[in-house]
Protein backbone atom coordinates (compact mmCIF):
# COMPACT_ATOMS: atom_id res chain seq x y z
CA UNK A 1 0.00 0.00 0.00
CA UNK A 2 2.92 1.86 -0.49
CA UNK A 3 3.58 3.63 3.10
CA UNK A 4 4.03 2.54 7.25
CA UNK A 5 6.39 0.63 8.95
CA UNK A 6 7.52 -2.65 9.65
CA UNK A 7 7.65 -4.51 12.99
CA UNK A 8 7.83 -2.84 16.70
CA UNK A 9 9.94 0.18 14.75
CA UNK A 10 6.98 2.52 14.51
CA UNK A 11 5.83 2.04 18.48
CA UNK A 12 9.55 3.32 18.92
CA UNK A 13 9.39 5.87 16.99
CA UNK A 14 6.21 7.18 17.99
CA UNK A 15 7.21 7.34 21.42
CA UNK A 16 10.46 9.01 20.60
CA UNK A 17 8.48 11.95 18.56
CA UNK A 18 6.09 12.42 21.40
CA UNK A 19 8.95 12.77 23.34
CA UNK A 20 10.01 15.73 21.23
CA UNK A 21 12.76 13.67 19.09
CA UNK A 22 12.35 15.28 15.27
CA UNK A 23 14.17 12.96 14.05
CA UNK A 24 11.67 10.76 14.72
CA UNK A 25 9.18 12.82 13.70
CA UNK A 26 10.57 13.21 10.41
CA UNK A 27 10.71 9.32 10.42
CA UNK A 28 7.22 9.09 10.51
CA UNK A 29 6.61 11.68 7.85
CA UNK A 30 8.96 9.82 5.65
CA UNK A 31 7.04 6.44 6.05
CA UNK A 32 3.34 7.81 5.56
CA UNK A 33 3.56 10.89 2.94
CA UNK A 34 3.67 9.07 -0.44
CA UNK A 35 0.39 7.21 0.42
CA UNK A 36 -1.31 10.41 2.15
CA UNK A 37 -0.66 12.65 -0.74
CA UNK A 38 -1.55 9.97 -2.86
CA UNK A 39 -4.62 9.47 -1.45
CA UNK A 40 -5.25 13.71 -1.18
CA UNK A 41 -4.58 14.16 -4.34
CA UNK A 42 -7.25 11.53 -5.50
CA UNK A 43 -9.38 12.92 -3.10
CA UNK A 44 -9.02 16.55 -4.17
CA UNK A 45 -8.20 16.52 -7.80
CA UNK A 46 -5.15 19.21 -6.99
CA UNK A 47 -1.48 18.48 -6.26
CA UNK A 48 -0.95 21.54 -4.32
CA UNK A 49 -4.05 21.09 -2.84
CA UNK A 50 -3.00 17.61 -1.65
CA UNK A 51 0.20 18.92 -0.65
CA UNK A 52 -1.37 21.79 1.74
CA UNK A 53 -3.30 19.27 3.31
CA UNK A 54 -0.95 16.51 3.73
CA UNK A 55 0.97 19.50 5.51
CA UNK A 56 -1.32 20.48 7.68
CA UNK A 57 -2.30 17.03 8.82
CA UNK A 58 1.49 16.24 9.98
CA UNK A 59 1.75 19.22 12.00
CA UNK A 60 -2.00 18.76 13.64
CA UNK A 61 -0.45 15.37 14.64
CA UNK A 62 2.59 16.53 15.29
CA UNK A 63 0.83 18.37 18.13
CA UNK A 64 -1.58 15.50 19.56
CA UNK A 65 0.91 12.42 19.32
CA UNK A 66 1.23 13.15 23.00
CA UNK A 67 -1.73 12.61 23.21
CA UNK A 68 -2.06 9.87 20.96
CA UNK A 69 -2.75 6.35 22.42
CA UNK A 70 -2.75 3.10 20.25
CA UNK A 71 -6.16 1.47 19.07
CA UNK A 72 -7.41 -1.74 19.93
CA UNK A 73 -6.75 -4.22 17.01
CA UNK A 74 -4.30 -1.91 15.07
CA UNK A 75 -2.05 -3.53 12.26
CA UNK A 76 1.69 -3.16 13.74
CA UNK A 77 3.67 -1.14 11.75
CA UNK A 78 1.06 0.85 10.64
CA UNK A 79 -0.21 2.12 13.98
CA UNK A 80 -0.78 5.74 12.82
CA UNK A 81 -2.55 4.86 9.55
CA UNK A 82 -5.78 5.19 10.54
CA UNK A 83 -5.47 8.18 12.72
CA UNK A 84 -3.49 10.17 10.10
CA UNK A 85 -6.22 9.43 7.61
CA UNK A 86 -8.65 10.42 9.82
CA UNK A 87 -7.30 13.93 10.18
CA UNK A 88 -6.65 14.39 6.57
CA UNK A 89 -9.91 13.20 5.37
CA UNK A 90 -11.87 15.52 7.69
CA UNK A 91 -9.04 18.41 6.37
CA UNK A 92 -9.60 17.26 2.59
CA UNK A 93 -13.74 17.41 3.45
CA UNK A 94 -13.10 20.86 5.12
CA UNK A 95 -11.52 22.33 1.63
CA UNK A 96 -13.99 20.39 -0.53
CA UNK A 97 -17.07 22.25 1.49
CA UNK A 98 -15.62 25.75 1.66
CA UNK A 99 -14.77 25.52 -2.26
CA UNK A 100 -17.22 24.14 -3.47
CA UNK A 101 -18.30 26.17 -6.28
CA UNK A 102 -15.02 27.57 -7.02
CA UNK A 103 -13.85 24.89 -7.45
CA UNK A 104 -16.29 23.36 -9.65
CA UNK A 105 -15.45 25.95 -11.98
CA UNK A 106 -12.11 25.07 -12.58
CA UNK A 107 -12.49 21.28 -12.60
CA UNK A 108 -14.52 22.02 -15.91
CA UNK A 109 -12.42 24.36 -17.10
CA UNK A 110 -9.18 22.19 -16.38
CA UNK A 111 -10.22 19.06 -16.73
CA UNK A 112 -10.68 17.47 -13.54
CA UNK A 113 -7.66 18.80 -11.65
CA UNK A 114 -3.99 17.55 -12.04
CA UNK A 115 -4.29 14.18 -11.05
CA UNK A 116 -5.90 12.66 -13.99
CA UNK A 117 -4.22 11.35 -16.96
CA UNK A 118 -3.97 8.81 -18.99
CA UNK A 119 -6.37 7.61 -21.59
CA UNK A 120 -9.87 8.92 -20.75
CA UNK A 121 -11.17 12.09 -22.30
CA UNK A 122 -10.58 15.46 -20.58
CA UNK A 123 -14.01 15.76 -20.70
CA UNK A 124 -14.55 12.42 -18.85
CA UNK A 125 -12.29 13.37 -16.15
CA UNK A 126 -13.88 16.59 -15.55
CA UNK A 127 -17.36 14.87 -14.86
CA UNK A 128 -15.68 12.56 -12.66
CA UNK A 129 -13.89 15.03 -10.52
CA UNK A 130 -17.54 16.81 -10.35
CA UNK A 131 -19.15 13.35 -9.79
CA UNK A 132 -16.95 12.89 -7.03
CA UNK A 133 -17.06 15.80 -5.51
CA UNK A 134 -20.72 15.93 -5.62
CA UNK A 135 -21.07 12.71 -4.05
CA UNK A 136 -18.67 13.70 -1.34
CA UNK A 137 -20.49 16.31 0.07
CA UNK A 138 -22.96 14.28 1.97
CA UNK A 139 -20.93 11.44 3.25
CA UNK A 140 -18.81 11.20 6.53
CA UNK A 141 -15.17 11.36 6.79
CA UNK A 142 -15.07 6.96 6.54
CA UNK A 143 -17.17 6.90 3.96
CA UNK A 144 -15.25 8.96 1.76
CA UNK A 145 -12.32 7.62 2.74
CA UNK A 146 -13.47 4.38 1.46
CA UNK A 147 -15.54 5.29 -1.87
CA UNK A 148 -11.78 7.24 -2.82
CA UNK A 149 -9.32 4.58 -1.86
CA UNK A 150 -12.02 2.50 -3.15
CA UNK A 151 -13.71 3.80 -6.47
CA UNK A 152 -10.66 6.05 -7.52
CA UNK A 153 -7.76 3.61 -6.38
CA UNK A 154 -8.48 0.56 -6.67
CA UNK A 155 -7.90 -1.04 -3.47
CA UNK A 156 -9.47 -3.82 -1.88
CA UNK A 157 -11.63 -3.85 1.10
CA UNK A 158 -9.12 -5.81 3.23
CA UNK A 159 -6.13 -2.85 2.31
CA UNK A 160 -8.52 -0.26 2.66
CA UNK A 161 -10.02 -1.65 6.48
CA UNK A 162 -6.04 -1.85 7.58
CA UNK A 163 -5.44 1.53 6.08
CA UNK A 164 -8.27 3.23 7.64
CA UNK A 165 -8.46 0.57 11.01
CA UNK A 166 -11.91 -0.80 9.84
CA UNK A 167 -13.41 -4.02 9.49
CA UNK A 168 -13.53 -5.69 5.73
CA UNK A 169 -17.49 -5.76 6.78
CA UNK A 170 -17.11 -1.84 7.74
CA UNK A 171 -15.38 -1.35 4.72
CA UNK A 172 -18.15 -3.00 2.63
CA UNK A 173 -21.51 -1.11 4.07
CA UNK A 174 -19.26 2.26 3.33
CA UNK A 175 -18.23 1.11 -0.15
CA UNK A 176 -22.24 0.49 -0.41
CA UNK A 177 -23.30 3.69 1.17
CA UNK A 178 -20.98 5.54 -1.35
CA UNK A 179 -21.91 3.97 -4.21
CA UNK A 180 -25.49 5.12 -3.66
CA UNK A 181 -24.29 8.88 -3.22
CA UNK A 182 -22.27 7.94 -6.45
CA UNK A 183 -25.38 7.15 -8.25
CA UNK A 184 -27.35 10.08 -6.73
CA UNK A 185 -24.76 11.87 -8.11
CA UNK A 186 -24.43 10.94 -11.55
CA UNK A 187 -28.52 11.02 -12.17
CA UNK A 188 -28.02 14.62 -10.91
CA UNK A 189 -25.29 15.10 -13.52
CA UNK A 190 -27.41 13.79 -16.13
CA UNK A 191 -30.42 15.96 -15.77
CA UNK A 192 -28.38 18.59 -15.55
CA UNK A 193 -26.75 17.92 -18.92
CA UNK A 194 -30.12 16.97 -20.25
CA UNK A 195 -31.73 20.22 -19.45
CA UNK B 1 -40.10 -19.49 -7.47
CA UNK B 2 -36.79 -19.95 -8.23
CA UNK B 3 -33.37 -18.17 -6.50
CA UNK B 4 -33.09 -15.61 -8.79
CA UNK B 5 -36.68 -14.43 -8.62
CA UNK B 6 -36.82 -14.56 -5.20
CA UNK B 7 -33.85 -12.43 -4.52
CA UNK B 8 -34.66 -8.65 -3.74
CA UNK B 9 -33.24 -6.04 -6.02
CA UNK B 10 -28.99 -6.09 -5.77
CA UNK B 11 -28.78 -2.85 -4.59
CA UNK B 12 -26.68 -3.69 -1.61
CA UNK B 13 -24.55 -6.25 -3.37
CA UNK B 14 -23.77 -4.28 -6.71
CA UNK B 15 -21.05 -2.53 -5.06
CA UNK B 16 -19.15 -5.74 -4.13
CA UNK B 17 -20.03 -7.67 -6.94
CA UNK B 18 -18.85 -5.49 -9.40
CA UNK B 19 -15.88 -5.65 -7.08
CA UNK B 20 -15.11 -8.58 -6.93
CA UNK B 21 -15.68 -8.87 -3.41
CA UNK B 22 -18.37 -11.35 -3.07
CA UNK B 23 -18.35 -15.31 -2.25
CA UNK B 24 -18.79 -17.47 -4.60
CA UNK B 25 -22.44 -18.39 -3.56
CA UNK B 26 -22.92 -14.63 -3.32
CA UNK B 27 -22.01 -13.91 -6.73
CA UNK B 28 -23.49 -16.96 -8.43
CA UNK B 29 -27.12 -15.29 -6.41
CA UNK B 30 -26.59 -11.57 -7.89
CA UNK B 31 -26.24 -13.15 -11.88
CA UNK B 32 -28.38 -15.67 -11.37
CA UNK B 33 -31.31 -12.07 -10.38
CA UNK B 34 -29.57 -9.92 -12.82
CA UNK B 35 -30.10 -12.36 -15.56
CA UNK B 36 -33.82 -12.08 -14.71
CA UNK B 37 -34.32 -8.01 -13.79
CA UNK B 38 -33.52 -5.48 -16.31
CA UNK B 39 -33.37 -2.55 -13.66
CA UNK B 40 -30.79 -4.52 -12.17
CA UNK B 41 -28.86 -4.98 -15.22
CA UNK B 42 -29.12 -1.19 -15.82
CA UNK B 43 -27.90 -0.20 -12.13
CA UNK B 44 -25.01 -2.98 -13.28
CA UNK B 45 -24.22 -0.88 -16.10
CA UNK B 46 -24.32 2.42 -14.64
CA UNK B 47 -22.14 1.56 -11.99
CA UNK B 48 -19.61 -0.07 -13.92
CA UNK B 49 -19.48 3.32 -16.28
CA UNK B 50 -19.43 5.18 -12.49
CA UNK B 51 -16.20 3.14 -11.83
CA UNK B 52 -14.84 3.72 -14.86
CA UNK B 53 -15.31 7.39 -14.89
CA UNK B 54 -13.61 7.34 -11.07
CA UNK B 55 -10.76 5.04 -12.40
CA UNK B 56 -9.30 7.26 -14.97
CA UNK B 57 -8.81 9.90 -12.28
CA UNK B 58 -5.55 7.93 -11.08
CA UNK B 59 -2.35 7.65 -12.44
CA UNK B 60 0.77 6.26 -11.83
CA UNK B 61 2.82 8.05 -13.56
CA UNK B 62 1.79 11.64 -11.41
CA UNK B 63 4.99 12.44 -9.44
CA UNK B 64 3.95 14.48 -6.03
CA UNK B 65 6.69 15.99 -4.47
CA UNK B 66 6.99 15.32 -0.93
CA UNK B 67 6.20 17.47 1.86
CA UNK B 68 8.65 16.66 4.40
CA UNK B 69 10.91 19.45 4.42
CA UNK B 70 7.72 21.79 4.10
CA UNK B 71 6.43 20.18 7.65
CA UNK B 72 10.35 20.39 8.72
CA UNK B 73 10.76 23.90 7.84
CA UNK B 74 6.89 24.87 9.59
CA UNK B 75 7.43 22.87 12.51
CA UNK B 76 11.16 24.92 13.40
CA UNK B 77 9.09 27.95 12.13
CA UNK B 78 6.10 27.31 14.71
CA UNK B 79 9.39 26.55 17.35
CA UNK B 80 11.08 30.09 16.16
CA UNK B 81 7.85 32.12 17.39
CA UNK B 82 6.86 30.21 20.72
CA UNK B 83 8.16 32.62 23.51
CA UNK B 84 11.10 31.43 24.92
CA UNK B 85 10.66 29.04 28.87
Amino acid sequence: MGDGLTGSGEARLIARAASGDDDAFAAIVASYEAGLLRYLAQTLGDIEHARDIAQETFLAAHHALPQWKAPTGATPGRLLAPWLYRIATNKAISLLRAQRDAVHDTSLREGGGHIAHGGASLEDRAIARDLLRRALRNLSGEDVACIVLHFVAGERYGDIAIRLGLTSEAVRKRVARGLIALREAYTALESEAQA
Amino acid sequence: MSDASAMRHIDEHIAAYTAGELSDEATAQVERHLAECPRCQTMLAETRHICTLLSALVSDGDEIPPVAARVKAALRAEEGESPAP
